[in-house]
């Protein structure tokens, strides 16, 4: 029965030629229960269809369409219907079937419609609790894990975060496998946000879905939806937070190589730092000239530099100073102003001794041009109002070791950190709140 | 080229004998695989109990010719395999199972008996050019129709056990093995715009 021809390249041979070939039509025919219009958009690949009038399902896996199962029920209305189309990730897709599943308990239910493009295949478009997630197939063998919690695919690494019995509880439209309410599967989601690896297994199969999250306006948008969409609630296991785990590690390397930087800087400007008195002056000030200005003899700022103005009050006890200070500089007439109060009460109560202050207080300001000084102090005190004169010492030191811009910076960088840590933490908690596998996150 | 052609005689001519899909290929689509141009020239249509797929004969550039199976959507570039098995792959496929006899006049099966399938082998591995492959699927097939040129006879209603294998990294195997020969098949999948196509048919709202 060997019968090598050679073939040659003539019009006998019954290549169809271009024109010959026919366009590719979606096709119609008569539901065998109802006789209502079924039409089949995957022509070829769709093996169940199930008729939008009767729900009856219909095999048309060959010619002969043979009903499977007749049913009198009017079909379910869904959010996105049979037919929509919409463009998701780039691609046009058609909504050809739907599927509503539950988790075993009923409790959770979720649709999964079934999406078609007729060059690249089939997707599946998940909503679950106002979520969007969609799936690929994936043609790889996948390892089984069995009780793994961590499972690698092409460089990525997921996380076991549920795995449990679902049912196919509602079904309409068209499919490339048999359909049927009822199924069951065993399915194992692994994650890695924002993608999601669920593992299928039936009968004789293990299939490897990989699914991404979608953002529900984008889905609204593409297929047109006019109603609202399902509330979201909760965080979906796949749902990319603010944060990822790896960003808030970056973050934080970030943050400790700044703090490293700051540290360094203190440390050269503590070795650099002049730290050096430039001027010291007391005064006993007797009441009658309270109201009295005391202006300071000029004194040199040799270099730009900080300026810690230290006003004391030697024999301050319980009671308090008030200096209005005004820092003149004698080339350039610039002028800084600014009040520091000297407080200082002690005592003792049922709890013990106490103090309150103390009988100096400073003032640091930063940066001022070299050029020579001069202080303007108006004085109120306590000491006043009771008829006694005060007691004032004031000492100027330049370029003195500023301590608290040091701590005030390190205190800056750690705010935006522990902001997107936090927000990190309580996004995963929430997220590993739904998961088979709680304890593994929080060990 | 050598072409086998003793098939399906009556379809000679009448195209149409084919069950109509919405496939975007057919004879003349040219695409590109790992650089190098081909044409599809021949088509099988595969059935079995739960569908039908389409096994494109394609010719390339470099003189190679090869398959292009599309199927649920999926598409997998592959040639055939032939050099020699080792022992131990050579056991495994001989323990995969045999078909029925070939029964040409035998046109529409609707479902076919499944009695000679080791359907225990599902799951198991084997090594083929030096890959380690799982099988996934074993099934009874039946030719429902061919056109243009072919590598070997595919008449209308030949039968064969078809077995499906993938690799981790999506590599893709198929053994089919009818009554006389097994045939081994490697390549990979690949996602449409992968392969650069041109020439394909037109659709009807796409």
């Amino acid at each position: 029965m060997a019968d090598f021809t050679l073939i040659p390249k003539d019009d006998d041979n019954p290549v169809p030629q271009p024109h010959m070939i026919k366009k590719g039509n979606p096709k119609s025919f008569s539901c065998p229960n109802c006789a209502g219009t079924v039409k089949v958009e995957a022509l070829g690949l769709s093996i169940t269809a199930i008729c939008q009038f009767c729900s009856s399902v219909i095999d048309i896996a060959n010619e002969n369409y043979k009903i499977l199962k007749t049913a009198h029920e009017k079909t379910r209305p869904t959010l996105l219907n049979i037919g929509n189309k919409g463009r998701l990730q780039g691609l046009m897709w058609e909504v050809i079937g739907y599927m509503e599943k539950t988790d075993f308990s009923e409790i959770y239910r979720w649709d999964e419609y079934l999406l078609y493009n007729p060059y690249h295949g089939f997707r599946f478009l998940v909503q679950s609790q106002g979520h969007w997630s969609i799936y690929k197939l994936l043609k790889q063998s996948i390892q089984e894990q069995g009780i793994a919690l961590q499972i690698r695919v092409n460089n990525q690494k997921y996380t076991r975060f549920m795995n449990g019995k679902t049912l196919v509880a509602y079904v309409k439209g068209e499919f490339y496998w048999r359909v049927r309410k009822g199924e069951e599967t065993v399915v194992t989601d692994y994650i890695a946000p924002p993608y999601q690896l669920s593992i299928t297994k039936n009968d004789d199969e293990i299939t490897a879905a990989l699914g991404e999250y979608l953002d529900a306006k984008a889905v609204a948008k593409a297929f047109k939806v006019e109603g609202k969409m399902p509330y979201k609630t909760g965080v979906a296991p796949n749902q990319p937070g603010s944060y990822t785990g790896a960003e808030v590690g970056k973050l934080w390397l970030t943050t400790l190589s700044a703090f490293a930087i700051a540290t360094l800087i203190q440390f050269a400007y503590l070795f650099s730092a002049d730290n050096k008195y430039i001027y010291s002056n007391h005064w006993n000030i007797p009441v009658q000239n309270r109201n009295q200005t005391i202006a300071t003899e000029p004194f040199e700022l040799p270099k730009r530099s900080n300026m810690l103005i230290t006003g004391s009050s030697a024999d301050l006890r319980n009671d308090w100073v008030e200096l209005d200070i005004t820092v003149l500089n004698d080339n350039n007439e610039e002028v800084r102003q600014f009040k520091q109060p000297i407080e200082y009460y002690f005592g003792s109560d049922y709890d013990g001794t106490w103090s309150e202050g103390n009988n100096f207080s400073d003032t640091l300001l930063s940066s001022l041009p070299k050029g020579n000084y001069r202080l303007l102090i108006d004085t109120d005190a306590g000491a006043f109002q009771k008829n006694q004169p005060l007691q004032l010492a004031v000492k100027i030191k330049r370029d003195v070791i500023n301590w608290s811009n040091y701590g005030f910076t390190l205190l800056l960088l750690l705010i935006y950190p522990c902001y997107a840590g936090i927000r990190f933490l309580m996004f995963e908690k929430l997220r590993w709140s739904e998961s088979d596998y709680t304890d593994k996150f929080w060990s | 080229m050598i072409v086998r052609r003793d098939v399906d005689v009556e379809a000679i001519g009448k195209m149409a004998t084919l069950p109509e899909d919405m496939s975007p290929l057919m004879i003349g689509s040219q695409g590109v695989y790992q650089g190098i141009r081909f044409h599809l020239i021949g088509r099988m249509k595969i059935g079995w109990k739960d569908g039908t797929w389409n096994e494109w004969y394609m010719t390339m550039e470099n003189g190679t010719n090869g398959w292009v199976a599309e199927a649920q959507g999926f598409y997998a570039v592959n040639f055939e395999y032939k050099q020699a098995l080792i022992a131990e792959t050579e056991k495994a496929v001989k323990a995969l199972g045999k078909p029925l006899l070939i029964d040409t006049s035998d046109n529409t099966p609707m479902y076919l008996p499944e009695s000679k399938v080791n359907k225990k082998a599902l799951g198991s591995y084997i090594f083929l050019d030096r890959q380690k492959f799982k099988v996934v699927d074993l099934k009874e097939t039946v030719c429902r129709g061919s056109e243009g040129e072919l590598p070997y006879a595919a008449p209308t209603g030949r039968r064969t056990l078809s077995v499906d294998l993938l690799g981790h990294k999506g590599e893709f195997a198929a053994i089919e093995i009818d009554h006389v020969t097994t045939r081994i098949y490697v390549g990979r999948y690949v996602d449409w715009p992968d392969l650069h196509w041109q020439q394909v048919r037109s659709l009807e709202n796409w």
